[in-house]
């Protein structure tokens, strides 16, 4: 097993509110290894994408502060950075794209000098060679055209044409990780799929790691080496992708899946998982899935450890061993409605 | 579904929808808008002329700002005549006058020689732009005759000539103080939108607190800080300084408002993943996106420091006698018997600032229609 490339640990990133403390991430520990994929899978709300700005160190403070936690990256402890040392990370070493390619893009500047932009501050290189880069970058992120295409404006482009600007923006000066935080969520379907497809093709040619904020859990089953669920604030399963759909170990995960529409199978409703996610001022008391938990019993109010199951397989959950053990069904009915 | 959303499905660009599609700049998109709006243009052609003037006034103007002819007293503006006694002479000429009635100060043409109109003609030094030195006037008469093209005023000075010679000051007043009051108005809205917090929070109550003081009050009290017999450049700099500090905190609040909003937008926070500066992406990506509106609000608000030198210079602590304001010539109409008797002295101050306020702010809604965010930066949805 090589080295993790990231490691994320015991990460506290709470919010100072009028209405209270926020615990938007309290304790989170995943890692990620070079050139694989971590999937953040779970609920708005449930804190994957602010513990991806966490990395980057981008919570808007005040009201959010990281509170305690380490985030190593290639070793070093990226909260103990100056911040102008943590700049020359963001988009060199830990690039990040985002959820809307409608307003991800400047309205003012044509891709092209955005993707400049970038390449000049973090290489050095003259304004030439930029434009060079970007338009091998273009071509890279499958733009056709793209000595025309780089003095064209983001309203000129689809939907689709500016996430790829916006991969390319984030690619262009080789990052060892892209932090993808719901990067098809706003496309059409069709689109989606050529997103994620490019994506793929790019972590390989690249070789980097991608870590994928997500709560489609189809696209998690397409892209992901691993997964971790995250419920308010908390990890509560951490394990390899098929893990993750043939061996859940957790009963969120489980209700999670149990929600997916199934091909072939006429549904008179959506299941669902009964209740909402817990205002994070307040999370209730032991598990935080509890009151929501279709398994829960007293001892779940008290607080379950993240304990490991074999090798590489973490779950929160009071009665995980009784669900790997196969004397607990963590989605009671779903069997018999999957017969 | 659009052929370019069709062009990406298979990957493959139809070439001729590459190459028909131009670079939209803004700069073409906003040129595109403008030329649909009549009186935008009518402004900005005005506005266009004026400065013009205002920049060769030396060589415009028949005469100095300053000169005064002591035998001549509030003349009525010469009427220009092309016909003598059935004669039809190609260029203008005027009849020579003479005092009629010394009480009144009525003056009578003497239509027994003509004195023709002259252009390029030698008249007194001057340097134009400061730097060129010239004898040549655009128009002017023979001495000892005086050509008075918009009357004299009540030093016999040319009223035409001071015209031109304020416009330097009444045009220019505008450009400076938003030159000024906009990059104090842009820097403190943008730090206090991006930055928010304490900063916010001072920035914002120091300029409620200069809001919430009477304008006028503030201009008078501001003035009386400088001297009064400071020569008329350093006055003309503290006039502007004055009515630019009071005008960027209107316009800091808007900013602020601006920023706080695209702040939130996904490019900022793109920008930020990148690794830019905070004060690179203040500057590069948030504050270009309020241009739109700083434009626009830039014309509109030029007025504003026009009718803030007249509204000084009127009440006697503005630009300083004998240089020429178009304040301090309404300032000579303050008297009824100006008023009945000598009507081209309000008039025609009264006239430049009118036509002047009103291009500006025919250029102003022109310039908005024609930047509307909703219409430049349209996008077309994926």
């Amino acid at each position: 097993m090589s080295e993790p490339l990231l490691k994320v640990e015991e990460l506290r990133t709470h919010f100072f509110t009028d209405d209270g403390v926020v615990r938007a991430v309290d304790g989170v520990s995943y890692e990620i290894r070079p050139g694989e994929t971590l999937a953040v899978v779970g609920e708005s709300g449930s804190g994957k994408s602010v513990t991806a700005l966490s990395i980057l160190r981008l919570v808007p403070e005040p009201p959010g502060k990281i509170v305690s936690g380490r985030i190593l990256f290639k070793g070093k402890n990226l909260l103990d950075l100056s911040p102008a040392e943590m700049r020359r990370v963001r988009g060199k070493e830990i690039s990040m794209i985002f959820q809307e390619p409608m307003t991800s893009l400047n309205p003012v500047y044509t891709c092209g000098e955005q993707i400049i932009e970038t390449v000049a501050l973090h290489e050095g290189l003259d304004r030439r060679a930029a434009r060079e880069r970007a338009i091998e970058m273009l071509r890279t992120v499958r733009i056709p055209a793209p000595e025309q295409r780089i003095d064209e404006y983001p309203h000129q482009m689809s939907g689709g044409m500016r996430q790829r600007v916006m991969i390319a923006m984030a690619l262009a000066c080789r990052p060892s990780i892209l932090i993808a935080d719901e990067p098809t969520t706003a496309l059409d379907v069709t689109i989606q799929a050529q997103i994620l497809e490019l994506l793929k093709q790019l972590q390989r040619e690249f070789g980097m790691a991608v870590l994928l904020i997500t709560h489609d859990l189809g696209v998690v089953a397409e892209t992901a080496d691993r997964v971790a669920v995250m419920y308010a604030g908390q990890v509560v399963e951490y394990c390899d992708v098929a893990s993750a759909f043939k061996r859940t170990l957790h009963p969120y995960t489980g209700g999670l899946k149990a929600s997916l529409p199934r091909l072939g199978v006429r549904h008179e409703r959506l299941r669902v998982i009964p209740g909402n996610v817990p205002n994070p001022v307040r999370f209730p008391p032991g598990c935080r899935f509890h009151p929501r938990c279709p398994v829960a019993q007293d001892r779940c109010r008290t607080d379950p450890p993240l304990q490991a199951f074999g090798s590489d397989h973490l779950s929160r959950c009071w009665r995980a061993e009784e669900i790997a053990a196969g004397a607990l069904d963590p989605v009671p009915g779903e069997e018999a409605r999957r017969a | 579904m659009t052929e370019r959303a069709l062009a990406e499905r298979e990957d493959v660009e139809p070439v001729e929808a590459a190459q028909g599609l131009p670079p939209q700049s803004p700069w073409r998109l906003f040129w595109r808008q403008f030329r649909r709006s009549q009186l935008g243009v009518a402004g900005s052609v005005l506005l266009a002329i004026f400065y013009t003037l205002a920049l060769f006034a030396p060589f415009v103007a028949p005469y100095s700002q300053e000169e005064m002819d002591r035998q001549r007293f509030f003349h009525p503006p010469h009427r220009l005549h092309w016909v003598d006694r059935g004669r039809f002479n190609l260029l203008p000429f005027i009849y020579p006058t003479r005092l009629e009635d010394p009480g009144n100060l009525t003056y009578r043409e003497d239509r027994s020689r003509t004195v023709p109109v002259r252009f390029f003609i030698r008249g007194a030094p001057y340097r134009l732009f400061g730097l060129i030195p010239s004898r040549r006037h655009l128009i002017g008469v023979d001495p000892p005759e005086r050509l008075f093209l918009l009357g004299a005023d009540s030093f016999g000075r040319d009223v035409f000539s001071r015209l031109l010679f304020g416009a330097q000051i009444s045009l220019t007043v505008g450009l400076v103080g938003i030159a000024i009051s906009f990059t104090i108005g842009l820097l403190l809205g943008g730090i206090s939108g991006y930055f928010g917090g304490w900063i916010d929070t001072v920035t914002m109550r120091a300029t409620e607190l200069l809001l919430s003081i009477p304008g006028l009050y503030l201009i008078i009290a501001l003035r009386g800080i400088f001297p009064t017999d400071l020569p008329s450049q350093q006055v003309y700099l503290a006039i502007v300084a004055i009515l630019a500090f009071i005008a960027w905190a209107g316009l800091a609040r808007i900013v602020r408002g601006m920023v706080l909003s695209i702040r939130q937008a996904e490019y900022v926070a793109a920008a930020e993943a990148l690794g830019m500066s905070r004060l690179r992406v203040i500057s590069r990506h948030i504050l270009p996106n309020t241009m739109s509106f700083v434009i626009v609000a830039a014309t509109i608000s030029v007025p504003g420091y026009i009718l803030g030198e007249v509204v000084l210079s009127f009440l006697g602590v503005g630009v300083q006698e004998p240089a020429a304001s178009w304040g301090n010539m309404l300032n000579q109409a303050r008297s009824l018997r100006v008023l009945s008797s000598f009507p081209w002295l309000v008039y025609v101050p009264g006239a430049a600032i009118f036509l002047t306020v009103m291009a500006f702010n025919l250029l102003g809604d022109g310039l908005r229609d024609a930047l509307d965010p909703r219409r430049v930066m349209g996008g077309k949805t994926g």
